[in-house]
């Protein structure tokens, strides 16, 4: 989307998005917790707001889009022809001459990670476990085992604390998600967590029973001797994720370091005519910096079609100070210093009480000294979860406090998310409880769920 | 309740020609098995090839089965609308030994028939072979060596014999057998069934039915084979099927293209306890790797994507030179299969005029069917159809153009199509074998959940109630926010 907008803005008219999914924003209307935006929209949004302000902006300069349609081949050198396919075009092919692949990226698998055992139900990818537990309404299981400690792990692993399901353990060979995720989503929750440590066997004929867990040594070797079985009904697996190069690989044409498309500045491929960008490049760490790259890709790709010359202003902009990631020595000490999680930066802060007044160290700006006093007086956070919904296309509404409440009322909100029911269509915005759980914040919705139309009628 | 000529019980593989083959008769067939679907036994778990013979000790009905059997698939193919390809093998040795081997290869191949065989170097093998081991010394080639999805043949053959009258009664188990003057009883957990004629396809129980009649003299244990799948290959990829001379101990490991264009290497050879050890081990996992790289150094591990195992029915109480397939009169209209492992799948075309054989030695007269059919329409996936087809399918429904399953490239409108056909899969394997959907790339981490909706919404039932297999492997563990 930020592709299209941007080229729609450099003068470009004629621009066309097509999508496999049956809605807008890829993975963002399944990320339901907020950190998104802080760079881009100077807030924190939940990946279905995120996903809202885009859409707003497709809608406003009125770009035509393909929803549920599948790019099954790009042929040719410029112009281009698109083989596709989808319930409104039909199997077709399209003309383009040029083309911005954004086509993100797909999780790594157990099959992938050769790891042996049984093959039950109740092994996910942590994203498919993320759609059936926010989209859905399925609930993937009830005792859990995390393998990865990526970022979709961490999330995950609160996602499913809160709904009830019991996170027996998140392990990984080495720790890759942002410090913020480890903060906010293992170390509130006091979910107990495994350092090199790897998964040697899957158990279980009809539904998982158990995993087998064993540390590694650092130079990857597997300590068996020292394995230990732990009794659980879903494993989800969060081990990274690959870029999704079906279409460009389809070329002939090689992959990136990166294992992603190959760009240079301006977001070119070696195919005149062809740019990608966001994760299929390589994968990032915010949301943000996948918008910004599909900004200059849309930019770069309307320039070439209006006068076949990029101007070099389009590169990178805005410089990301890369998010910190999680690493061994963050996980202790936690109760004298304080990770500020109101960024990705992940600063790590002192705070010291003298005479009733608070002073704070290692903070790089005023927000963060505000929130980490804040932290040690009283640490709240915005609840993010869902509430079920009759007669929309989905059963679920994505919603969110207001305002950060207080780390212990949690469970009172989710408890009342519980039994709230509401009825379609409902806008992102409107106050779905006022007051809710008597924490002075309102409980509104963050996703626009349209009604459904007559039964069986829904493409 | 209909009174039956003839019983199969299994439809795996056997069973399912067996029953195509009676269907060409004016007889009432049935078919049960205890399991929810077709070919749930070795039948879903083997390599996908089509021999060419020079495995089985020579002048065996194994050895001779397996060459017939492999000659009759260009018909049964061509018949069914079935893909195969006949893309030839390299048995390959690295050493003096493994050449030995390779002569004794030859030699089996003679007394079975195997059709054009040939010695060649470890350069000619190279040439047409590129991807080889240097260290190949020597080969044998064969031409009638084929690739072929188990899943898609068990199916066709399946419905074949459907479309020709034959019945099918899944989740039915036999618990018991009466031998009677004119009929054959069998007690079952849904009742007791009849029939003039039984034939015993029971895979792994096919001992245990046989030792209701006679004195049990084959033992048959599961012995379990592990598999790599790999992601599809590109075009310079692995063109033939290859064989190794093992050194000791590594089984008749092999890899080969299969005909969706994946590559498969395995199968290991274990005895296990119980047809429910179906798991993959470090071991078994950690040989096929060895043995992969030995034949293709510069195999990519990175590439696969996912690994499996399967179960053999192998006869225990036989010495290795002794043992064979065996087909016989178990009773007085009875006749029973035993000892079916590979080249099983490759043989029983050939088993199954062989069972008729017998049936009529027991008194069935054959009475052609002037009704049969012997061609087999079926809907493909709609983006392997015809243009004129497509058109007419999205004019029907215009979820044939919403794809589902990214990797395998499957539509809302197939997966609704499969559902509602006759024997429709209950669960989401059983889809699975007939579309392919979840094979790919990405193992069903995007279309499972999809596809669960779907199941539910078309056979009116619950997420709970949709399985991965057997009952007991449902995915869902209820609503997160129920109504």
């Amino acid at each position: 989307m930020s592709a299209a907008i941007a080229a729609k803005e450099t003068g470009l008219s004629n621009v066309l998005v097509l999508d496999r999914n049956s809605f807008l924003g890829g993975i963002l209307p399944q990320c339901i917790h907020d950190g998104f935006g802080l760079i881009e929209f100077g807030s924190s949004l939940t990946g279905p707001e995120y996903a809202e302000k885009l859409t707003e902006q497709i809608l406003e300069r009125k770009i035509p889009f393909f929803l549920d349609t599948t790019v099954l081949k790009i042929m040719g050198d410029g112009p281009f022809i698109l083989s596709i396919i989808g319930p409104t075009s039909g199997f077709c092919e399209i003309r383009a001459r040029s083309i911005v692949i954004a086509s993100g990226c797909r999780e790594r698998t157990l099959g992938q990670l050769r790891i042996p055992g049984t093959r039950p139900a109740g092994i996910y990818t942590a994203g498919a476990a993320q759609y059936m537990l926010n989209v859905q309404n399925y609930m993937p299981g009830k005792s859990v085992v995390i393998l990865g400690l990526g970022n979709i792990g961490l999330i995950m692993a609160r996602r499913l604390t809160l709904e009830g399901a019991r996170v027996k353990l998140i392990l990984g060979d080495r720790a890759s998600g942002l410090l913020r995720n480890y903060i906010q989503c293992i170390h509130d929750f006091k979910i107990p967590l495994k350092l090199n440590h790897t998964i040697i066997s899957t158990h279980g004929y009809q539904r998982l029973k158990g995993v087998t867990i064993a540390p590694v040594a650092e130079d990857g070797t597997i300590i068996f001797k020292e394995k230990r079985y732990v009794p659980c009904d879903t494993l989800l697996v969060a081990a990274g994720l690959i870029p999704e190069t079906e279409l460009w690989k389809y070329r002939g044409a090689s992959l990136s370091d990166t294992k992603g498309i190959p760009v240079e500045a301006n977001m070119v491929t070696p195919q005149e005519g062809i740019f990608a960008c966001g994760n299929v490049i390589r994968v990032y760490d915010t949301a943000d910096e996948v918008s910004e790259t599909g900004r200059i890709a849309g930019t770069s790709a309307a320039q070439w079609v209006l006068n076949h010359k990029i101007s070099l202003k389009n590169r990178v902009q805005r410089v990301f100070t890369m998010g910190k990631k999680l690493e061994t020595e963050d996980l202790s000490n936690l109760e004298e210093r304080v990770i500020c999680t109101l960024c990705p930066k992940g600063c790590c802060l002192a705070v010291t009480q003298i005479n009733g007044k608070w002073f704070t160290e290692g903070n790089n700006c005023l927000k963060g000294a505000e929130y980490v006093i804040d932290e040690k007086k009283l640490p709240k956070r915005v609840v993010t979860t869902t509430v079920r919904i009759k007669g929309g296309k989905r059963e679920l509404v994505p919603v969110k406090t207001d305002i950060p409440v207080a780390k212990e009322q949690m469970p009172a909100i989710i408890k009342v998310c519980r039994r709230v029911k509401i009825e379609a269509p409902i806008l992102a915005g409107t106050v779905i409880v006022r007051n809710i759980a008597q924490t002075g914040a309102n409980l509104i919705a963050t996703g626009n769920i349209l009604a459904r139309e007559r039964a069986g009628k829904d493409l | 309740m209909k009174n039956y000529d003839v019983i199969i019980i299994g439809s795996g593989i056997v069973g399912a020609f067996a029953a195509r083959e009676l269907s060409r008769y004016d007889l009432h067939v049935l078919v049960v098995d205890r399991s929810c679907d077709i070919g749930e036994g070795s039948t879903k778990t083997n390599s996908g090839i089509l021999y060419p013979g020079f495995h089985p000790r020579g002048g065996s009905l194994k050895g001779i089965s397996c060459v017939l059997g492999n000659a009759m698939y260009d018909a049964v193919c061509a018949e069914l609308g079935v893909s195969m390809k006949r893309v030839g093998s390299l048995f390959v040795a690295f050493h003096p030994e493994g050449e030995k081997m390779l002569e004794e290869k030859y030699k089996n191949g003679l007394k079975n028939g195997t059709p054009g065989m040939e010695f060649i170097s470890g350069e000619e093998a190279r040439r047409i072979e590129p991807l080889l081991s240097t260290a190949v010394t020597k080969a044998l080639y064969a031409p009638t060596t084929g690739i072929i999805s188990p899943f898609e043949l068990v199916m066709a053959v399946t419905r074949s014999a459907y479309e020709n009258g034959v019945d099918f009664f899944f989740d039915t188990e036999v618990t018991g057998l009466i031998q009677e003057k004119e009929i054959v009883l069998l007690e079952t957990n849904r009742g007791q069934l009849e029939a003039r004629f039984i034939v015993n396809a029971a895979g792994e129980n096919s001992d245990t039915i046989d030792g209701w009649v006679r004195p049990q003299d084959l033992i048959i244990k599961p012995r379990r084979g592990e598999y790599y799948i790999f992601d599809k290959q590109e075009s310079n990829g692995l063109q033939h099927v290859i064989y190794q001379a093992q050194e000791t101990n590594e089984g008749g490991t092999l890899i080969a293209p299969t005909i969706d264009g994946n590559l498969i290497a395995g199968p290991t050879s274990e005895d296990v306890r119980s047809y429910k050890n179906v798991e993959t081990t470090w071991a078994g996992l950690a040989h096929i790797e060895r043995v992969a790289k030995k034949i293709i150094p510069e195999l990519d591990l990175g590439k696969v994507i996912t690994n499996f195992a399967g179960l053999r029915a192998n006869i225990t109480n036989v010495t290795k030179e002794q043992k064979d397939f065996v087909i016989r009169a178990t009773g007085s209209r009875i006749v029973s299969v035993l000892g079916i492992k590979n080249p099983g799948m490759t043989a029983a075309p050939y088993l199954a005029k062989k069972i008729v054989e017998h049936l009529q030695e027991q008194g069935l007269s054959l009475k052609p069917k002037s009704s049969f059919k012997a061609n087999l329409e079926t809907q493909k996936p709609f983006l392997q159809e015809t243009p004129e087809k497509q058109n007419e399918l999205l004019a029907k429904d215009r979820r044939y153009g919403r794809i589902v399953c990214r990797c395998e490239e499957i539509t809302e409108g197939d997966i609704i199509y499969a559902l509602h056909s006759p024997l429709p899969p209950k669960n989401i394997s059983g889809l699975k074998k007939r579309l392919r959907v979840g094979m790919g790339r990405c193992q069903g981490a995007f279309c499972t959940p999809r596809i669960i909706e779907i199941i539910a919404r078309e056979t009116r039932c619950r997420p709970e109630e949709v399985n991965k297999y057997l009952k007991g492997s449902n995915y869902v563990k209820g609503s997160v926010r129920p109504w």
